[in-house]
């Protein structure tokens, strides 16, 4: 039976189910390997030949053992029933494999791809995030940029003063949120190709294309990359900018917020926003915003950064805790 | 000429599918009753504290294999140039090579500028190097040094992100050592207090987490000196015992005794020398 998959002709799968239906092989514990479970993309987990080898000739050795043995193709993986002593073994395993085999294969390849994450190592699940609120919002003659400062890993603040706005060029900032690791290696390439490209254009780079190497970065390594940049800067040509990455795409916005936090406060930004503000006030709806959402989302907190951009030059400012306003609290 | 362009250069990047491929088989190594190996850890409980003249850098010494205690005094506080170390907390071979790799690479870059290495430019390396392989190489790391432009501290995580603070702890007991620096840091501290305060974080996480224990190490870097103290104070030393089992000789009575000599002849005598050069 298992030359029969290593014969050349005709696909893995349709060799496969040749297999299992002659009994001789449960398909369920190969739903991490084949082209069936991944829509035509091979998961190069492991070669293909080692696999099936291994679970035909386990099941070959279980049908001599036991000539009335009635068991399905369905049955339970016969890796378990390997040996008397694995015969008691606890009925509760049997059940996964068999579900996993009668649901789709699309599903039982994520539900095996949540198993596989979560018995990886245990650093993985506890991945630093800068859980976050941030907010940029665009002013006649520039940008104000905030932050809060709390970087979490599970239920542990590993920094609480954290300043999530990163220079990108001297007149353009971008904001961090998501996984810290991601955005601040996306920030730091983006501010060495940004160094690069100024140099090649011998004057200072527009915060458009600044934006767009992020949102380069954002694109290409959308499933590798969690993290999400908002920038924000001012240049000669067309003043006071503000554009969202999220995802990879690239859109100009009046004003956009970012971050776990940010869920609370989008009616609160809708409601208060108003075109042509003065930089004062718009300083002073960032802080707002930012201290509301400090205060309702718990993967924000600590003190707010401000970084204020215009013609003249940058400035950054920090608001500690007890200087932030206080809204209805109790 | 059109298949030329329908060639595309092979994706880049590290590719992890094999790390997936072990989560499943350890999986079914469980299922049929096995174990894999335990990869020893530093439970550890690390610290580093910027100080007025420098930096201070604070260990335990305990390093565990699952729940047993592999080495009693093992440092975890590495060289990585003259004027850098860095303590290593997570899988101890991981912190071990990756300090080793990073120091190696440094003191060439050092030389080839001609300068002294500065901290910033170990934290760079180590953060690229640590997010290349997405939190796979399992070192959670806090470098402090000090350079040309003063006193640097950085802790840095398995996945590549850094934090750059005046006071920072890693590892399982560095919520314990942490409390103790919230309470007590202030800037500009004298090296009395400052090694005192270090001592006391350490010493919290060496008591009240089970994957710290032994003793305190502790590494001053100031401009041009480095104290490496190991250990700085050995909170668990091994006590006496109480009680002696040893019984004097004529306890037992001796009430016969018969000797046989065994004669035996040399058959053979062969000589190897060794090279002892």
């Amino acid at each position: 039976m298992a030359s029969d998959v290593l014969k050349p002709g005709g696909s893995l799968l349709s060799r496969l189910a040749r297999l299992e239906r002659t009994g001789s092989l449960s398909l369920s514990s190969l739903t991490w390997g084949g082209r069936a479970a991944t829509g035509g993309r091979l998961l190069p987990l492991c070669p293909e030949r080692t696999v099936v080898k291994i679970v035909t000739r386990k099941r070959r050795e279980i049908r001599d053992d036991k000539k009335t043995d009635k068991t399905s193709p369905l049955a339970p993986n016969p890796l378990l029933r390997f040996g008397d002593a694995s015969i008691s073994a606890p009925p509760a395993r049997s059940e996964p494999p068999r579900a996993r085999h009668q649901s789709s294969t699309r599903t039982s390849t994520s539900t095996l791809c949540t198993t596989m994450l979560e018995s990886g190592p245990e650093w993985t699940s506890e991945e630093v995030k800068t859980g976050t609120t941030i907010i940029g919002i665009e002013f006649d003659g520039g940008v104000v940029l905030g932050s809060d400062s709390r970087v979490s890993a599970g239920a542990t603040v590993v920094n609480r003063v954290m300043n999530k706005l990163l220079p990108l060029h001297d007149k353009i900032y971008c904001a961090l949120s998501g996984s810290a690791a991601d955005a601040q290696t996306i920030a730091e390439i983006v501010n060495y190709q940004l160094d690069v490209h100024s140099v090649e254009i011998d004057e200072d780079p527009q915060v458009r294309s600044a934006a767009s190497l992020v949102k380069n970065i954002s694109y290409k390594y959308k499933e590798e990359l969690s993290a999400h940049l908002i920038v924000a800067g001012w240049d000669r040509r067309a003043g006071g900018q503000v554009y969202a990455t999220l995802n990879g795409l690239l859109t100009r916005q009046p004003f956009a917020v970012g971050g776990s936090g940010s869920s609370y406060i989008y009616g609160f930004v809708d409601a208060e926003f108003r075109k042509a503000m003065s930089r004062d006030a718009c300083q002073e709806f960032v802080i707002n915003a930012l201290s509301l959402a400090m205060s309702r989302d718990g993967s924000s907190g600590g003190v707010a950064y401000l970084v204020t951009i215009d013609e003249h030059g940058t400035e950054e400012k920090v608001i500690l805790g007890n200087d932030l306003p206080k809204f209805y609290d109790q | 000429m059109a298949t030329l362009s329908v060639c595309q250069p092979p994706p880049g990047g590290f590719s992890f599918d094999n790390c997936r491929r072990n989560a499943v088989l350890a999986g079914e190594v469980a299922a049929i009753g096995l174990g894999a190996p335990a990869a020893r850890k530093t439970g550890t409980t690390i610290c580093g504290i910027v100080f007025k003249d420098g930096i201070i850098l604070g260990a335990d010494t305990r390093a565990t294999e699952g729940m047993v205690v592999a080495d009693k005094n093992c440092s975890k506080i590495h060289y990585i140039s003259p004027n850098i170390y860095c303590c290593g907390a997570g899988t101890a071979a991981d912190t071990e090579m990756t300090t080793q790799i990073i120091s190696s690479n440094l003191e060439l870059h050092s030389l080839s500028t001609g300068r002294q290495p500065r901290v910033a430019t170990a934290n760079r390396m180590l953060k690229q190097m640590l997010f290349r392989y997405q939190g796979y190489i399992g070192a959670a790391l806090v470098l402090g040094g000090v350079d040309c432009n003063g006193p640097h501290l950085y802790s840095i995580y398995p996945h590549g992100s850094t934090d750059k603070l005046p006071y920072v702890t890693m590892g399982s007991g560095s919520l314990a050592a942490m409390a103790v620096f919230e309470d007590r840091y202030k800037p500009d501290m004298e090296e009395e207090d400052a090694k005192q305060l270090v001592r006391d974080a350490i010493a919290a996480g060496i008591f009240n987490d089970l994957g710290s224990g032994s003793n305190v190490d502790l590494c001053v870097i100031t401009k041009g000196k480095v104290d490496y103290l190991r250990p700085h104070d050995e909170a668990n030393k091994k006590g006496v015992r109480a009680g002696d089992y040893k019984y004097k000789r004529g306890t037992t009575a001796v009430l016969t005794k018969t000797v046989f000599p065994l004669k035996l002849e040399v058959v053979e005598e062969s000589i190897q020398t060794m090279d002892t050069s």
